[in-house]
């Protein structure tokens, strides 16, 4: 029996029937009953199939208008932004996806039980984003032992990421136990010096805002479907099209960015059950010891501050499509690009000016980043065959990448395993220097945050 | 059939994994909802016609006019039976 060529052959029935199967085995080796193992595993397949049927549709309306876009314009915007919905079922479409479940969990386990960290992230959603380290550096190094490597570095990165902002989370949300695990976090290794350097302006430190109030405002604007329309037509516009055509592409846009949540909410549904067991299985392996639970990001997502910025950031990120310096990505699918504003509204503690203005600062860079990703998330869509694009005509990216720099940065360190030593050999001192004092600074404010946590 | 509608960031992952675990304790007890996933930056238009929110984000304070519930022990597990009797007394109320 040829193990490596029946593997070969189930990989090339493609993402949409090789993950379900083995979605089943892992659900009945955590003993999920046959019938709801079964449901699980069929549901993301049909997670899978819905959504490259609405990545082709996407693709289908907006490529056109986007070379129409060059002809008129002369702005060559090759690489449509696609938002992380499509890229997180990339990134589960890669082969090794699975296991990243238990590297996390054994991970988190091992550094629990030496007391290196006071988490338990029960956070089984955003296994995805390790699954998206290993596949890149996979395409990036063709090194299995560096995609290994990285990804543990990550899961502990990310661990210490929640230490490091536990209070600063409950001072934001009130919940007592809880922090947030999500790689976005990461950004704040950056984010904090830039942070004290406002802070250190006076002007800035002073300005008062009222998130609140711009939220009631402006709230509407930030509705997936309203979103979608302006976009359209901004585009359309922009391709020259005719009204009719402008309107019918900008619903057609809207009907995208609608749909996107939709389908990925399919993942969410397969994912449940498998996510509930390892809850329970970690929470349970440590009776009697204290423990902070590590959760996606939104429990931050009620406050104000971090949409009234996202909608604020709009007109800049429009700007930069147009106006950054080599940049071919078009904005689309992370058009709030969120992943900013909820690391900054951490480390800002929710301030709207100081949270806006790292936006600001960072989009143009994020243009940048995405346009430098954008061949390597395209070919990882490729490889995977998570969806199929039409040839040699578009390339796919992700404006709001989470955690970029430091993604980049891994990228850039994971080569060095493979033996290529430049940039490797600048990025990772930078990196430690930054990574020293990001742990000082971002230490400090967790200290006031608890102050004020506990004078409540 | 009562409606519950369930908010989280993006109206995803969280949302999608706390409506199923309500839908299943609530299923144990045999009570049928229907749950509607929302998004915080579109939950004014989504909430209409519901009964009951479940946040994730408990500091959310605009004004709704429908009860809510703090979804954050179904998620992480603990006291979770507590939240659970809190939906089924406001669904009873009603």
């Amino acid at each position: 029996m040829d193990a490596v060529k029946i593997i070969q052959n189930l990989l090339d029935f493609g993402p949409a029937v090789f993950l379900p199967l083995i979605m089943f085995f892992i659900a009945i080796f955590v003993r999920i009953k046959p019938g709801k193992a079964l449901s699980s595993a069929l549901t993301l397949g049909v997670a899978f199939t819905g959504m490259s049927l609405v990545i082709g549709f996407m693709t289908s309306t907006i490529a056109p208008a986007g070379q129409a876009m060059i002809k008129n314009t002369g702005l060559a915007l090759t690489a449509i932004d696609i938002g992380w919905t499509p890229v997180a079922a990339i990134a589960w479409a890669w082969p090794f996806a699975a296991l990243m479940f238990p590297l996390q969990i054994a991970i988190n386990l091992f550094m629990f039980y030496f007391g290196w960290t006071d988490i338990l992230n029960i956070d089984m959603w955003n296994v995805w984003h390790k699954a998206f380290v290993g596949a890149a550096v996979m395409i990036f190094t063709g090194s299995p032992i560096a995609a290994l490597v990285m990804c543990s570095i990550w899961v502990v990165m990310e661990l210490k990421s929640g230490d490091f902002i536990k209070y600063q989370v409950r001072n934001l949300t009130g919940i007592p136990g809880v922090t947030v695990t999500h790689p976005n976090m990461l950004a704040i290794i950056w984010m904090a010096p830039l942070n004290r350097l406002l802070e250190s302006i006076p002007f800035i430190a002073n300005m008062k805002s009222s998130p609140q109030e711009l939220r009631n405002k402006l709230g509407f604007l930030a509705e997936n479907h309203v979103l979608g329309f302006f976009l359209g037509i901004l585009i359309g516009a922009a391709a020259g099209y005719t009204a009719k055509d402008v309107l019918i592409l900008a619903i057609k846009a809207a009907a995208c960015l609608t749909l996107f949540p939709m389908v990925a909410q399919l993942f969410m549904q397969a994912l449940a059950p498998i996510s509930e067991a390892a809850a329970i299985f970690m929470r349970q392996k440590f009776p009697g010891r204290n423990f902070i639970i590590g959760l996606d990001w939104p429990i931050l997502a009620g406050n104000p501050t971090l949409w009234t910025a996202c909608i604020l950031n709009i007109p800049v990120i429009l700007l930069c499509a147009i106006f950054v310096p080599g940049n071919i990505t078009l904005p689309f699918g992370s058009i709030l690009i969120t992943s900013l504003a909820m690391a900054a509204t951490v480390i800002t503690q929710g301030d709207l000016v100081r949270t806006w203005l790292i936006m600001v600062i960072a989009t143009p860079l994020s243009f940048v980043g995405a346009s430098w990703f954008a061949p390597i998330i395209t070919k990882m869509a490729l490889d995977t065959g998570a969806f199929v694009l039409p040839q040699g005509t578009t390339q796919v990216t992700w404006l709001a990448h989470n955690a970029l720099f430091e993604r980049w940065s891994i990228l850039q360190v994971a080569q060095m395993i493979g033996g290529q030593y430049w940039p490797g050999v600048l990025v990772l001192p930078v990196f430690i220097i930054m990574y020293w004092y990001y742990v000082k600074e971002v230490k400090r404010r967790d200290a006031i945050a608890q102050a004020k946590v506990e004078a409540k | 059939m009562k409606r519950v509608v369930i908010a989280c960031g993006s109206g995803v992952a969280t949302s999608t994994m706390v409506a199923e675990l309500l839908k299943n304790a609530l299923a144990k007890r045999g009570i049928q909802v229907e749950v509607k996933i929302a998004d915080f930056k579109s939950l004014s238009s989504q909430v209409i016609g519901a009964d009951l929110l479940v946040s994730i984000a408990p500091y959310e304070k605009a004004e709704y006019g429908i009860p809510v519930v703090n979804g954050i022990p179904l998620l992480i597990g603990i006291g979770s039976d507590t939240t659970v009797d809190e939906v089924v007394a406001i669904l009873n109320r009603k």
